[in-house]
């Protein structure tokens, strides 16, 4: 290769960048002035640290959903009026089914391409909601929903149960013999909410079960209202997330007052684009060769019918798997009573959410500190959270199995009552084994074993603002970007 | 200039990854036209994805490599004392007027249309002089209501084989409402254990229970024939046929309700009342204790 | 306060270009070859503990007549000679030599063709020893020895049920009315599901449609059966017409995960696209540390 045409190589790209790029970037700026805050948008830093990208799955699975979602939407039809079913699964042609069940059989067979939507669609959500757990696990055990956090730990516990409930909503819509079952129980559910109990399931209901609104009730819900708040919760999530930086990993240079890694572009930005299309592969694949919710099979809802084994999906199973373990204990008095299923789906359900949501305020009583938080602990470094969030993800481990156990009966043979009993006593006991453990190991963790339960120094968070937030945050980062600048051509071999 | 040249050769990794992501791509819109099925759809258009994540993957493992990490002063945190003043001065620097009638009036106004504006919930309700309370507390059957079956035809005892099992309704009764399924089921009538005073409650030795579990609403459908148990297959509660429908494992606590049966001068099955309690899930304000029917 | 790094290697690239690839196809060939795994029949350990009930409900009912002693009776017809040498050989241990039923087994004699034939035929029958579970396997003997028993049975004492009649039915009406009766315990898909007392409702993938209607009409161990009043003649056609499709025929969106439903769905999402999205975020999202 010579060198005369490698030159002449580059002269030609750079005349076609020109032409490509700046231009039209040059046209915009003229006309929004957009190149500072765009040269620190492309210089935001992100940490290089996998469990840092664990909510960029669960963004990327909203996205699949809207996707798919729009498409599953055109074909749906959200009626429980009767319809006559004609189309090629012939277990069903020509009988007589509701709107919904028949157009999303329809669109299972012969709509092309709409099985695969559906699949997939029902998968990304399953991995949405992983995705936002792990990401809720990792950012409660290294302790970032500490101060000045606690607003997006909030946002992103309230993006969580929106999901579940979405989820939760778009299962129940194709009107299929698994799902109305799934209705019935949480309309027994809503039934045992305290004093308001029936009152609350009629407005949600608007009759006895099932009746015919709660499909399009649903449907208004699952495909506008919940999407819609959900993709502001998000944009809330992200606006809080730009403006307080990324946290980071203990290391080398790391300090409260600064955020080490990457820069958004190019580096970043490609390892990202990376993620979503790997979360697409994922789903993409999951809907092409694993079936999921075959709803033709299970057949409409009859309302006197059933099929067994009739379990939610994971995310709301560990309720199912609650409502399973509980002993049969209803409380009468004065006329009233307490069912059985408000400890389980009532009680339980409410005290986890509100247990996370005051998290943040708990942390500081169980710790003492108050402290303002930039870098990430070691999960072990608090023993008291470390012991608690142990402690709660096996109880719910626990629960989530019970949800199986017709699974577990199927494969080791037990009978149910003996598998009931086990898993009652695990329930109780195995967050207390695993909850010693946590702490034995937290504690022998902590430097030199002493009794130090925190890092109690306060963070050094320097107040810099003199001028209005951005343009210094502008002007820093020119300061940072042309030493950035220098660092790389020094480093030019 | 060597080393130049070699930086300029692009990265095959990189190349070969994103020209498969091509031909998958049009893999996938050929399988689409030609209507192969979903495991070529979602087999091509994930391996299409697939591709392109991995050469952006690697083309971002080669950006990493050749860029440093970098560092970012962080500058949130509260904003200096003055600074805050000028803010709050900002905020208050038109006269507000102090009129505390003109603030209150504002309350009441803004609170009373906030409250009005709640008023259509109220079209959620069905009726509104239908309480949900005596709506849930309704025992389906009539004194000497017909039961039929789902095709409305009429049920003999005889219909019934020992240890047959069949789901019946109210005469007239709309199936798509969950409340009138109720459960058939003959047993060998030497063999019941109803207390006394229902002895009298089957007809040759067919006993008729609500079918909606009293734990969360589902239909009691699992009859295991020998044991003569019924099992909820959402929460397993297993309920004892002969005893009266009584909870013998699980998290239900109280029986199904049990309906009155009686033959009408034609030999069918009529219901000689309602079901002895409210069927389906106790709620909050359910009236225990079971009531004459 | 900078640090600026350099990784180099060429190797590392190649072992990463090898992973990522490596894990992508983990991630194809795990879905397809774990649920693969998935939809292999599920073991039943205990299906239909039916015969070996020692407390007959009003199904089994003691017999009445014949009793213990004098020859076992002979039979007419060169078949029925043939059914009873074998019934005595293999059967007569527990039912006794009149298949008057003992201690450990029931009583045969007013059992009828269809349910002999079902606990034949689907080799629930014989048991080793009276002990062990019946479970569904290859029948011990050809289908021309089992209607020989069946007939020699038959001969012994009147009763039950005849093997029922199948005729072409329709599928659509069969999977209504399988939701009705059926579905319970068997699910729609036919998957099956556990009882109560270790019994199973077996999974249904398969099944014969004489056998299906046999166990229709007799509600063989914890089943309940169902009478021609209940499910009348059209209808059990299209009850088996129905149950006779169940299995791959009803899967149509790649692999079906025994239509078990969402506790194997669930069990899915953990092992499979989480952790290969995980697995990708570890190769993405980490760079090395400095050393």
């Amino acid at each position: 290769m010579s060198s005369s045409r490698t030159g002449s190589t580059t002269e030609h790209q750079s005349r076609l960048a020109r032409r490509l790029v700046r231009t039209p970037l040059r046209d915009a700026d003229e006309r929004l002035g957009f190149a500072g805050i765009g040269r620190v948008a492309l210089g935001k830093i992100f940490p290089d640290h996998w469990s840092f990208m664990l909510g960029e799955i669960a963004l990327y699975c909203f996205m699949i959903l809207v996707a798919t979602g729009i498409f599953l939407t055109v074909f749906f039809d959200p009626s429980s009026s009767d319809t006559t079913y004609i189309g090629s699964y012939p277990a069903l042609h020509g009988r007589e089914v509701s709107s919904a069940f028949s157009s999303t059989v329809t669109l299972s067979w012969d709509v092309r391409g709409g099985l695969l939507m559906r699949q997939v669609h029902h998968w990304a959500a399953n991995i949405f909601i992983a995705a936002i757990v792990l990401h809720l696990c990792r950012i409660f055990f290294t302790g970032m929903f500490r101060k000045p956090r606690e607003l997006n730990w909030m946002i992103g516990l309230t993006l969580l149960v929106l999901a579940i409930f979405n989820s939760f909503a778009g299962y129940s819509l194709p009107d299929d013999l698994l799902s109305g079952t799934g209705l019935h129980i949480f309309y027994s559910v809503f039934e045992a909410v305290p004093f308001i109990g029936p009152w609350f399931t009629f407005l949600v209901f608007g009759a006895s079960f099932p009746g015919p609104h709660i499909i399009p009730r649903l449907y208004a819900l699952h495909i506008f209202v919940v999407p819609a708040l959900l993709a502001a919760l998000i944009t809330a999530h992200m606006v809080v997330l730009i403006r307080q930086k990324h946290s980071h990993f203990a290391g080398p240079g790391r300090s409260d007052a600064n955020v080490v890694g990457s820069r958004m572009w190019p580096a970043y930005a490609l390892r990202s684009l990376s993620l979503l299309c790997a979360v697409g592969a994922v789903c993409f694949f999951m809907g092409g060769f694993v079936q999921i919710n075959p709803i033709w099979t299970w057949g409409e809802f009859k309302s006197y019918s059933i099929i067994s084994p009739s379990v939610a999906d994971w995310y709301i199973a560990w309720i199912e798997g609650g409502l399973r373990l509980m002993p049969p204990l209803e409380i009468h008095f004065a006329g009233m009573t307490v069912p059985n299923q408000f400890w389980p789906s009532v009680l339980m359900p409410g005290v986890t959410f509100l247990v996370l949501y005051a998290w943040p305020w708990i942390d500081r009583r169980l710790t003492g500190d108050r402290g303002t938080h930039h870098v990430a602990a070691a999960p072990t470094s608090s023993p008291r959270r470390f012991t608690v969030g142990v402690v709660a993800l096996t109880f719910f481990s626990v629960l989530l199995l019970a949800s199986g156990e017709e699974a577990i009966v199927m494969w080791t043979g037990v009978p149910i009552g003996t598998v009931r009993v086990t898993l009652r006593v695990l329930a109780l006991a195995l967050p207390v084994v695993t909850g010693f453990i946590a702490w034995r190991v937290a504690r022998g963790r902590l430097p030199s074993g002493e009794v130090v339960e925190e890092e109690k120094e306060q963070a050094t968070v320097r107040p810099l603002h003199e001028e209005p937030i951005w343009l210094k945050a502008r002007a820093r980062k020119e300061q940072v970007d042309e030493q950035g600048i220098e660092d790389e051509q020094a480093a030019e071999p | 200039m060597s080393s130049r040249a070699r930086d300029e050769r692009p990265p095959m990794g990189v190349v070969v990854s994103f020209a498969l992501a091509t031909l998958a791509g049009m893999g996938f819109a050929a399988s689409y036209v030609l209507g192969l099925g979903n495991v070529w759809y979602g087999g091509l258009l994930g391996a299409a994805l697939m591709f392109l994540a991995i050469g952006l993957g690697l083309w971002s493992k080669l950006i990493d490599r050749a860029s440093p990490e970098y560092v970012e002063e962080r500058d949130v945190g509260p904003t200096p004392e003055p600074q805050f003043e000028k803010f709050m001065d900002a905020l208050t620097a038109q006269p507000v007027p102090r009129s505390r009638v003109l603030w209150s009036m504002l309350g009441v106004a803004a609170g009373t249309v906030g409250l009005a504006a709640l008023f259509p919930v109220r079209s959620f309700f069905p009726q509104m002089r239908n309480n949900p309370q005596r709506a849930l507390e309704s025992r389906v059957y009539r004194r000497g209501q017909a039961i039929v079956t789902e095709d409305g035809t009429g049920v003999k005892p005889d219909d019934l084989d020992p240890g047959g099992v069949l789901t019946v309704f109210p005469e007239g009764w709309n199936l798509k409402e969950a409340a009138g399924a109720t459960l058939l089921i003959r047993v060998d009538p030497a063999r019941l254990r109803l207390p006394p005073d229902r002895a009298n409650w089957t007809v040759d030795g067919v006993v008729a229970y609500s079918k909606l579990c009293t734990h969360a609403g589902c239909p009691v459908g699992l009859y295991a024939d020998e044991s003569h148990q019924l099992l909820c297959p959402c929460h397993h509660s297993i309920f004892d046929v002969l005893d009266g429908a009584k909870p013998v494992e699980g998290p239900a606590s109280h029986p199904l309700p049990m309906l009155p049966l009686g033959t009408d001068a034609d030999g069918f099955l009529i219901a000689r009342g309602g079901f002895d309690m409210p069927v389906g899930a106790a709620w909050w304000g359910w009236p225990d204790g079971r009531e004459k029917p | 306060m900078r640090q600026s790094r350099r990784v180099d290697g060429a190797t590392r690239s190649r072992r990463l270009r090898a992973v990522v690839l490596l894990l992508m196809l983990i991630a194809v060939a795990g879905a397809v070859s774990a649920a693969r795994a998935a939809q292999q029949p599920v073991e039943q350990p205990r299906p239909m503990a039916a015969t070996s009930s020692p407390t007959p409900g009003p199904v089994t009912p003691r017999p009445s007549t014949g009793s213990d002693s004098g020859p076992p009776p002979a039979a007419t017809s060169p078949g029925e000679q043939h059914g009873r040498q074998v019934f005595l050989r293999d059967c007569a241990w527990c039912h006794g030599q009149h298949a008057q039923g003992t201690g450990v087994a029931p009583s045969l004699l007013d059992k009828g063709s269809a349910a002999i034939d079902f606990w034949l035929s689907t080799g629930r029958m014989p048991l080793k020893s009276p002990d062990q579970r019946a479970m569904k396997g290859p029948p011990a003997y050809s289908s021309r020895t089992i209607s020989d028993i069946v007939d020699y049975l038959g001969s012994l004492g009147p009763g039950g049920k005849p093997i029922p009649v199948v005729h072409a039915g329709d599928e659509a009406e069969g999977q209504s009315l399988f939701i009705t009766h059926c579905a319970a315990c068997h699910n729609t898909s036919g998957t099956g599901v556990i009882v109560v007392n270790g019994a199973v409702a077996p999974q249904l993938y398969g099944e014969h449609p004489r056998q299906i209607a046999e166990a229709i009409r007799t509600g063989p161990g914890e089943m309940p059966a169902f009478s021609s009043h209940v499910v009348d003649q059209t209808q059990l056609d299209d009850l088996v017409a129905y149950a006779s499709s169940l299995g791959d025929k009803q899967v149509r969106g790649g692999n079906g995960l025994d239509q078990y439903g969402p506790i194997f769905e669930g069990s899915i999402v953990w092992l499979i696209p989480v952790p290969v999205l995980i697995g990708v975020l570890l190769l993405l999202g980490q760079r090395r540390q400095k050393q």
